[in-house]
């Protein structure tokens, strides 16, 4: 929860972390994880190697999620 | 909370649960609110999730918090990404929730709402919710391996084997019940037709913006799109009506089976940026803001259920599927009860997600009991039609009649009241030209809505908009999934194909892919084709068998389970999941072996070839078929069908032999033996 995390100093930064909480959620929905994590482990873990663009990053993920290489469901019935 | 303050809340929602089912248990043959469904579901809901869901993670997983999952100790920022559990329910469940909750409910209202309801509470609290739960734990305890690398790795080679085939044959059947679903909205709706031929354009469109006009925004693309939908809602019934254009967009099922079919080929191999990323993120977005829109109308309109709670159709004679109550009632609602297909996405990309192992009883069990809730809203909301509209809707054309005046004998001979200008008139509401035999549950569904969203916003002269939308709203993520399931379906059958021949697994060689393509789409189009030329509506033949097969998958993967649990030295707690294990399979045997050897001719498929067979011998012309081909082709379709349902026997009864095998090997052994992937425990600085 963001309202734990963040430990917002008012109510306008409250609303923003709710807002960012439902944004990241109807993002995860479609099967984009976070763009902002993905640069910070990046940048934390492999500082040494080229990091994605946001449209790159969507690109692979739209490719991970729908190419399909394993056979797998993202849809149920 | 004080302990006082703890038993006296959850006293009051067990005292406010058993009143509200008393209510509508007591109330039969009166006419009941639909807020008192809502309520007992809330209630039952609630008590399960605080209490039994809680047993199982504490007590038969042991779920540990200090235990690094997958998406920690793999985090690539990719594919394993740690993520908050607020956003990981609302990724698992706009997986998990498709048409099915929709669909089976519906359908299964012909016998009053209150079967279908008492099965869909008890089915999530025992068996659904669990299995999922029980799948993301130990997919998520195994690196996010599938459920098919599962049952290899714990169940042997053989039984693993078994699984493949039988998923992929289950992914034809359930493609070809999605299509049949759409067929059966749009034919001869030009309305419809036009709405959701334009979300093709619309989608492509989209699929452009965001990968060279502005790359990135989906929220600006989304929205784009949503106001072209709406749009094209607008425009297509101002098509419905004019006297050039409308012909255009009128077909029969045929025409549209074909075109479906044409369709399902060719969006799989395009690019997937270009029309199924766009149209799924359309599709996804629609499906969760409609299912709260109609969860928020239901409680502010409050409508009442007026068909009865239980009809005269529980003894096996129903116009919409045909069997008794039980085994039939338990696989026409399978999504929202128990969903096998689940046990695929719970092993997909969600456990590579969860960032605390104890997360998993919100994402796992919670998911389902919200997907379970959507299925109680679709079925309050058939039963919020009056029964005569609902039985004129979903009764085949062999049965009613082809005309208004003989369904409305027909209908009124049950002991509905119903009358033509009554059929008139719904059709002429929502802007159609008949409302008759349109099987399949999401026209039934958006009639409901129409009904219900009219009264909160726009009245009787919305209700065209209003219906179309609810029919738009399924028939994308339906063509959605028959697209992203022929990808799937093709993957699956190159890896099964690669055993025999192993060019074929190649996924980049155009001819492989092609190949496996031709035989996926094929494949479930023979089943659509069937259906749509079936006299009793197709739905009556395919519906049974997706239950069955869905059911039968979730069977399996509650075998998994069970073998899991004795291999984890937890006999003790074996019942949790072996008590749904064994009623489903109970429930698909009796099912299939009444497919399959019923001797009344809408059950049995054998019964149904050996009266056509008979026909023919003699010579005679049985309707529908109007050729001795026809006939011949009507008792080859039975055969398929009995062959097919042979072979889900078949492949539940290899899994569930290797499960008896490994459960009583797990016995034998003196410790643990189940395959987990090592445990690593967070530093002891790092535990929250």
């Amino acid at each position: 929860m963001p309202a734990e995390t963040i430990s917002p100093p008012n109510r306008v930064a409250r609303a923003t972390a709710w807002l960012a909480l439902l944004k990241a959620t109807l993002r995860s929905m479609i099967g984009l994880p976070d763009y902002q994590v993905y640069v910070a482990h990046r940048q934390q873990h492999h500082p040494d190697q080229p990091i994605l663009s946001e449209a790159e990053f969507i690109r692979e993920r739209q490719e991970a999620r729908y190419g399909n290489r394993q056979g797998k469901m993202i849809r149920c019935c | 909370m004080s302990r006082l303050t703890n038993t006296l809340l959850w006293g009051s929602v067990s005292v406010l649960g058993a009143f509200a089912l008393a209510t509508i248990a007591l109330h039969q043959g009166e006419r009941i609110n639909a807020l008192w469904m809502v309520v007992v579901t809330l209630c039952v809901f609630l008590i399960a999730y605080r209490f039994y869901s809680r047993f199982i993670a504490q007590k038969v997983m042991e779920l540990d918090a200090s235990r690094l999952t997958p998406a920690v100790r793999l985090n690539d920022g990719l594919d394993y990404v740690p993520t908050n559990r607020i956003v990981l329910f609302g990724h698992h469940f706009a997986a998990i929730a498709g048409a099915g909750p929709l669909v089976g409910p519906v359908l299964a209202a012909q016998m009053g709402y209150y079967p279908g309801m008492l099965w869909l509470l008890a089915g999530v609290v025992l068996a659904g919710a669990v299995q999922d739960f029980m799948i993301l734990f130990l997919s998520l305890r195994r690196d996010g391996k599938s459920l098919g690398e599962m049952i290899k790795s714990e169940l042997g080679e053989t039984a693993g084997l078994a699984a493949l085939f039988g998923t992929f044959m289950i992914m034809v059947i359930l493609l070809a019940v999605l299509a049949l679903i759409v067929v059966k909205a749009l034919e001869s709706s030009p309305w419809g037709t036009f709405t959701v031929a334009a979300t093709i354009p619309i989608a492509l469109y989209m699929g452009v913006h965001l990968r060279y006009l502005r790359p990135g925004r989906i929220g600006e693309v989304s929205l784009l799109g949503f106001v072209l939908l709406i749009a094209a809602i607008v425009l297509g019934g101002q098509i419905a009506e004019h006297p050039t254009l409308a012909p255009l967009f009128t077909f029969n099922g045929t025409q549209l089976a074909w075109m479906l079919i044409f369709y399902g080929g060719v969006a799989s191999v395009l690019p997937v940026w270009l029309l199924l990323a766009p149209r799924d993120y359309l599709s996804t977005f629609l499906k969760i803001g409609t299912i709260v829109a109609l969860a928020v109308a239901i409680v502010v309109v409050a409508p009442e259920m007026k068909m009865p709670a239980i009809t005269r159709f529980s003894d096996g004679t129903g116009p919409v599927w045909a069997g008794t109550l039980f085994p039939f009632l338990f696989i026409t609602i399978a999504c929202g009860a128990v969903s096998g297909f689940h046990s695929l996405i719970a092993s997909g990309t969600t456990p590579k997600m969860v960032d605390n192992e104890t997360n998993t009883r919100l994402i796992g069990y919670g998911a389902m009991l919200m997907e379970s809730f959507v299925a109680l809203m679709a079925l309050a909301t058939a039963a919020c039609i009056d029964p005569g509209i609902y039985f004129a809707m979903n009764s085949p054309l062999a049965i009613l009649g082809g005309s208004v005046d003989s369904a409305v004998k027909t209908i009124t001979e049950w002991g509905f009241v119903v009358t033509p200008e009554m059929i008139r008139q719904a059709a002429q509401d929502v802007g159609e030209q008949t409302i008759l035999a349109r099987t399949g549950g999401a026209p039934t569904l958006a009639i409901g809505m129409a009904q219900i969203f009219a009264q909160l916003l726009g009245g009787k002269a919305m209700m065209g908009f209003w219906y179309h939308f609810a029919i738009l709203f399924e028939a994308m993520f339906i063509l959605t999934a028959v697209d992203a399931g022929t990808r799937a379906g093709r993957f699956m059958l190159q890896d099964l194909l690669g055993l025999f021949h192993a060019p074929l697994r190649n996924t980049a060689s155009l001819p492989a892919n092609l190949l496996a393509t031709v035989i996926c789409v094929g494949g479930w189009g023979y089943f659509l084709y069937q259906g749509v030329t079936d006299p009793f509506g197709g739905i009556n033949t395919l519906w049974p068998l997706f239950g069955i097969a869905n059911q039968m998958l979730a069977a399996v993967a509650l075998i998994l389970a069970t073998t899991v649990l004795f291999k984890m030295k937890k006999e003790r707690y074996v019942l949790v999941t072996a008590i749904p294990m064994v009623w489903l399979l109970i429930t698909t045997f009796t099912a299939a072996s009444q497919k399959l050897f019923h001797d009344h001719v809408r059950i049995g498929f054998f019964a149904h070839a050996a009266k056509y067979q008979a026909a023919i011998d003699t010579g005679t012309i049985l309707a529908p078929a109007k050729s001795m081909e026809q006939m011949a082709q009507i008792v080859f379709n039975d055969r398929i069908d009995a062959f097919l349902t042979i072979f889900f026997m078949c492949f539940v009864c290899i899994i569930f032999f290797y499960g008896l095998r490994t459960c009583w090997l797990a016995r034998q052994a003196e410790h643990v033996t189940t395959r987990e992937t090592a445990a690593i425990l967070a530093q002891p600085a790092s535990v929250r």
